[in-house]
């Protein structure tokens, strides 16, 4: 599967809270490690 | 895991947990890291994060990695409604500006960077010049 690569620039990606509200990536400033899980348990 | 985390932030690194998981499911789980839902799994894809194969289950080190976390009170189970139990994982370092600086996408369950490998990523981040933190 096709997806950025390393020294890309990443879009301002939208997520949901646990709350069921949006969050944008650009919320979060500074450097970021996102972690990607396979499932939640 | 603790430490690592500690180790991550004290290196000015914020760290984000991203599930498949809708968020009624995820509201009523205690989460240790601040976590967000992509029930249409967008990102994955964005990531290039793949699916794998049933196949992928009977690996050796993934039945290891499954047994070890049997061992450690874990039990298996269906996952929640609408996941896809085939997706993989990935981590991914961005920097402040936005770039990607690390990808690490999963082969299958058992696949995830160690701890020192994150670390030696994050040390060696860019830095912005003095003043401009």
């Amino acid at each position: 599967m096709p997806g950025i690569d390393v020294g890309d620039r990443v879009g301002d990606l939208t997520f949901l809270r646990p709350d069921g509200t949006a969050v944008r990536l650009s919320e979060h400033p500074g450097p970021l490690l996102l972690i990607f899980l396979r499932h939640l348990r | 895991m603790r430490e690592l985390l500690d180790e991550i932030r004290a290196a000015g690194v914020d760290v984000l947990v991203v599930t498949q998981s809708r968020p009624e499911a995820v509201a009523g789980v205690s989460l240790p890291l601040p976590t967000v839902c992509d029930p249409d799994r967008a990102a994955y894809r964005y990531f290039g994060l793949d699916r794998g194969r049933w196949s992928m289950f009977l690996r050796w080190r993934v039945l290891a990695r499954y047994l070890r976390l049997i061992f450690a009170g874990w039990r298996p189970h269906r996952g929640e409604a609408e996941e896809d139990m085939l997706q993989l994982g990935g981590d991914f370092i961005l920097s402040a500006d936005r770039h990607l600086l690390y990808a690490h996408r999963s082969n299958d369950p058992a696949d995830r960077p160690a701890a020192a490998d994150l670390l030696d990523q994050i040390h060696h981040l860019p830095r912005p010049p003095e003043g401009k933190a």
